[in-house]
């Protein structure tokens, strides 16, 4: 392989990365790509690892918004360097194609919104995430989900996905199933931390000392005593 | 996510580096001696464990490793970055390096070859 064609292949794995990466490390990155093949190493292992790395740096940095990238760099790199893709078909997630849904799942509750957004985004959905003050059991998980007027032909149903909450209590959303070709609009309330003195959601069972409720057909009370049976931590 | 102290904290830095995976036990290892850039890592990892790192996963490993505050990044000389370990990572390195050493001195009991 020629200087110039292994350089370029460098060129092209560092580029996969992340633009803060690359502005950190771009330059010295591809200058250590040099000193390696220089002193005999595969060019075509070392512009491997920095397509891994790429694909890494993809999905630690913004897991579901990094996804297509991640996968594109290491897709992109293969052909680059001759693996054959058949090598990468495992790696490749579930088609949604396959179940007609696609489920935006909230992995990391601190990101929950960003995780919705970017999954609602990349298959051009019209649904808004909004964030709502919660308890602190529900923080990060979808406190509700409002579905709009439908579009002619549209379809209604958007599932939501039961998932344990902060503190190991039952009965919070962390995903919903929305129908591959949704074509409605709605709006999802994800929880966040409350401020000092607002009032927030909570649901009769989880309610804790001092929680002003805004559901449930009570609204704007406050629980004097936790709920019996509820555990110290959820408060 | 910063790291100090020591005492019982010094689990919780152990655990971090076991899970931040071998290559950062390496770096660690190499940046004892004196701070160091990238391609000097990777030419003294492959002097002293016989292992060569990846250019991806060296990065990849002093990120994570800068992120826990087990490394410090220096001013840049040129192009390239050196990077020092921390007191917090001395103390990580030296719980792992223990711990490492009470397997090694149990599984060559185990398999009649002596303590070391």
């Amino acid at each position: 392989m020629s200087s110039y064609r292994h350089a370029r292949i460098t060129e092209i794995a560092v580029r996969c990365y992340p633009q803060e990466w690359r502005d950190r490390h771009g330059d010295e990155a591809i200058e250590l790509a040099e000193l390696l093949v220089r002193d005999g190493g595969s060019p075509v292992l070392v512009a491997w690892s920095y397509l891994r790395g790429a694909a890494r740096e993809q999905l630690v940095t913004r897991p579901s918004r990094r996804l297509r990238p991640a996968l594109a760099a290491l897709v992109v790199g293969a052909t680059l360097i001759g693996v054959p893709l058949v090598l990468l078909d495992s790696s490749t997630p579930a088609n949604a194609a396959s179940s007609g849904k696609v489920v935006a799942a909230i992995s990391n509750r601190s990101d929950a919104v960003g995780q919705l957004e970017s999954v609602f985004r990349s298959h051009h959905f019209s649904i808004e995430v909004e964030e709502e003050p919660s308890s602190p059991t529900r923080v990060g998980s979808i406190l509700a989900v409002k579905a709009g007027p439908e579009k002619a032909g549209g379809h209604a149903v958007l599932r939501e996905i039961a998932g344990p909450c902060v503190g190991g209590a039952t009965g919070c959303i962390d995903a919903i199933a929305v129908p591959l070709h949704y074509t409605g609009t709605a709006r999802v309330f994800v929880g966040r931390r409350v401020k000092p003195g607002e009032a927030y959601f909570a649901s009769a069972s989880i309610l804790c000392p001092g929680e002003t409720m805004r559901h449930g057909g009570n609204p704007r009370k406050t629980a004097v005593s936790p709920v019996h049976g509820l555990r110290s931590q959820d408060c | 996510m910063a790291l100090t102290g020591s005492g019982h904290d010094g689990e919780r830095e152990r655990d971090v580096l076991r899970r931040a995976g071998e290559a950062s036990v390496l770096i660690l290892t190499s940046l004892a001696d004196g701070p160091k850039h990238g391609y000097a890592l990777i030419l003294d990892i492959k002097e002293f464990s016989g292992l060569r790192l990846g250019p991806g996963t060296l990065y990849g490993a002093l990120d994570r490793l800068e992120s826990l505050g087990l490394i410090q990044a220096l001013p840049a000389e040129e192009r390239r970055h050196p990077y020092r370990i921390t007191s917090a990572g001395e103390i990580a390195l030296r719980d792992h390096l223990d711990s490492l050493e009470r397997v090694s001195t149990v599984g060559r009991l185990r398999l009649g070859l002596g303590g070391v």
